[in-house]
Order: C-alpha cells, then structure tokens, then sequence
C-alpha cells in the first residue's frame, strides 16, 4: 500500500494512517454534538501529531467542513427549522471573508506557517471561551426594531422540539450580526474551521434568533463560507489529497454518528473535554510556534 | 401559545416554493456522489498504490481528468470527490438564485447573485491563480 503519506514518530505508517481516520472521526462526533464542527481539533491534531504544514492541515480541514454541513444541513432545512433568508443575508459576508482569508493564508502567509500556528492560538482561546460560556438565551418578543431585518423579512419560526408548539422569533441587530458573520467567514478562510463557534453565540445573544435555529442556519451557511476559502486551497495546491480524503471520510462518517446519537451525549462532559483539549492545543501551538516542540 | 399575535407584526415571509427541497436534494447528492468518488479513489489507492498522475498534490491537469478516471487512477477519484463537494455549495447558491428570481423577490436575487459572484471569484482566482 504507498498510498499512505502522513507520519508518526516512528509509527508504521497503515498505523499512523488509522490514528489520522480515528482523530478525524472523533473530531466529526464531537463537533456534530456540540453543534460545531471538527475543525477546531483538527487542524491542531494535524499539525502537532503529524508534523503537517498548517496549510495543509487547513486545507483539509475546509474540505471536511463542507462535507459536515452537506451531510448535516439537509433535514434540516427542509423541516423548515433553518432560515433560508437569514443564511443568505449572512453569506455575503461570510462567503466574502473566507475568500478574503484563504487568498491571505495562499498569497501573503504562503511561507509563514509560523504565523499561521500563532494566530490560530487565539481563535482556539476564544473558541473556548465561547464554548465554556455557551447557553441557550431565549428569545425576546419585542427586540430593538431593526429596519434592515424588516426589509429583508428575516423573521421566522419554529417548532419547539419538546413543546411541539410554534413559536416566532423577530430577528434584530442584523448590521451587527453582518459583521460578526464577516469576521467568522475570515477565521474560515484562514484557519479552516467552519466559523459556527462564533456565529452561533452571534445570532443567538445579539439577533435574537433561537439556538436551534441559528445551529441550523450556520451549519447551513458554512458550506459557502468553506467553499469559497476551499476553491481557492483546492487549486492552490494544498489540497493533499492523501490528507483530505481519509479525513473527509472520517469525519463525514463522525458527524452522521454524532447527529445521529449526539442528543444522548453527556453535553456538559462534553464541552469541558472540548474546553480543555482547545487549551491543550493552544499551549502545544504556542510550544511548536517557539521552538520549544520539535 | 397564548393569546393571539400581535397585530402590528407584519405576515412571514414564504420561502420560494420548493426551494427548501431542492437544498436537501443539491446537499443530498453533492455529499454521495462525492463521497462514492472518495471510497472508490481510496480503494483503488490502496489496490494499487500511488504512483498515479497527480502523486500526492490536489492538483490535476484537467484535460487528462477523463483518461485518468478511464485509467482507474485513484488520485483522479479522490480530485473529482473534493471538486464535487466544493462544488455543492456552488450549486445550491444557483438554486437560491433560481428561487428566488421565480418569485421576482429583488432584494434576494441581488443577495443570493453577490454571494455567487463571490464563490465564481474564488473559483476563478484557483483556475487562474
């Protein structure tokens, strides 16, 4: 088998191969949990275990963020929970940010994985932040009017998963939330991670739009995001194939086992695992960036 | 829930009829057909070994794509399973403009047609660049 290019220490290298498929589906399990995708782990994993340019692992790990929001957006949107305007409105600025980071991370950073390793330490920080102070804010019958929203009819409604009753929500603040969106779209353009860790707290805490929705709407909207920052990889040439395609597969596979099966997780353990191995992989990245790791 | 809505809030807008549908088929089918190109180039890769057209970058000459795939080399699968997913995306953004050009809703074919133009810039800047 030459197919195999990834290595390990000293590991054989079918076995290094299997680490690579095992780290890639736990990372897809445990981000459809979450309701975030894989790419927070990975892209670490890739560089510290395996000695990957970050390029490389980036570029892999925005591939896989398509597949994730492929495989996991379609229920979804066709029971209705997602909101197709909102999604659109927020793709212009996220689409446009990832094309913005990945051209940054191709052409200017091309030769500073260095820079790279360092400045994906704070967005792991943050993430974790987030992730350790996420909760489910509920919604306001009367937000600050927004005309914008108005205009664009960006309201919508769901159905409570456990009440069964319909509820509405009115979307707010929707230039704030534009920005928000811009920025995540850049993190995906330049780190390849899908963005939801920050788009999620965005439309949940400052456009009043319900957890379940705006979880619905960003797994929906981070395939455009990612497409547009992975077009630009893709023929870049840091699409290695020999990463991408085990690592698309597992973590495609991940994700179906974790949307499947997440609502039984133990979500609280789950997101202290997901704090503390984002802090695990802020430190060993802060190591590498200084030498310190070989 | 209780009572009924208030009267100053204006109707919901109706998404474009059948648009919803077509999402989760464009995903539904994206992610297969893709997925398919994937298992297919990782089985013959490890039937055969690498020493196919593209060794181990993403990059493939496009006009010999079709004599690659005839030659069942594994790198010319797992190069059209990624260009099938990126590409998924892309598709379900020209739906949403379909959709929403149907309806004659201004505002979101001017939304939907900038952020195509983003992903053809993209598209565009990888070919070229």
């Amino acid at each position: 088998m030459g197919f195999v290019v990834v290595t390990l220490g000293g590991l054989d290298p079918l076995l290094a191969l299997l680490v690579l498929v095992v780290i890639a589906f736990a990372a897809g399990t445990v981000g459809a949990a979450l309701g975030v995708g894989g790419g927070l782990f990975l892209v670490p994993a890739l560089v510290l275990l395996f000695g990957i340019d970050i390029h490389i692992a980036i570029a892999a790990s925005i591939v896989s963020v398509i597949a994730t929001s492929s495989a996991a957006a379609s229920n979804d949107v066709q029971s209705g929970l997602t909101n197709v305007r909102l999604a659109m409105f927020l793709e212009t600025a996220t689409a446009l940010g990832g094309l913005a980071g990945a051209i940054v991370a191709v052409t200017v950073l091309a030769n500073q994985s260095n820079i790279l390793v360092f400045a994906f330490v704070p967005v792991v920080l943050i993430a974790a932040a987030l992730m350790a102070s996420s909760r489910d804010r509920d919604t306001v019958v009367d937000p600050p009017p927004d005309l914008l929203a108005r205009r664009l009819r960006l309201d919508g409604e769901y159905v409570g998963p456990v009440t069964g009753i319909r509820r509405r929500y009115r979307v707010t603040r929707s230039g704030v939330g534009l920005g928000f969106a811009g920025l995540a779209g850049v993190a995906s353009g330049l780190f390849g991670i899908g963005g939801g860790i920050f788009k999620v707290p965005a439309m949940n805490t400052l456009m009043n739009v319900p957890l379940r929705v705006a979880t619905a709407t960003s797994t929906f909207m981070i395939g455009v995001t990612a497409a547009a920052g992975a077009l630009v990889y893709l023929f870049a040439g840091d699409v290695v194939l020999a990463v991408v395609a085990p690592v698309v597969l597992a973590v495609f596979f991940g994700t179906i086992l974790g949307r499947r099966y997440g609502h039984t997780a133990p979500v609280a353990r789950l997101k202290v695992l997901f704090v503390g191995l984002l802090v695990v992989a802020a430190v060993l990245m802060v190591a590498r960036g200084v030498g310190a790791l070989p | 829930m209780s009572g009924p809505p208030s009267p100053e809030l204006p109707a919901l807008a109706a998404d474009p009829p059948g648009l919803r549908d077509a999402f989760g088929h464009v995903l539904r089918y994206g992610v297969l057909v893709s997925g398919l190109f994937l298992v297919v180039g990782f089985l013959l890769a490890a039937a055969r070994g690498s020493t196919g057209l593209a060794g181990s970058t993403g990059r493939l000459p496009l006009d010999r794509l079709s004599g690659a795939l005839g030659a069942g080399d594994p790198w010319a699968y797992l190069f059209v399973g990624v260009v099938v997913l990126a590409a998924t995306p892309v598709v379900r953004v020209t739906f949403a403009l379909g959709g929403f050009a149907a309806v004659r809703d201004r505002a979101y074919v001017l939304i939907t047609g900038f952020v195509l133009a983003v992903l053809l810039t993209s598209l565009a800047i990888g070919v070229v660049g």
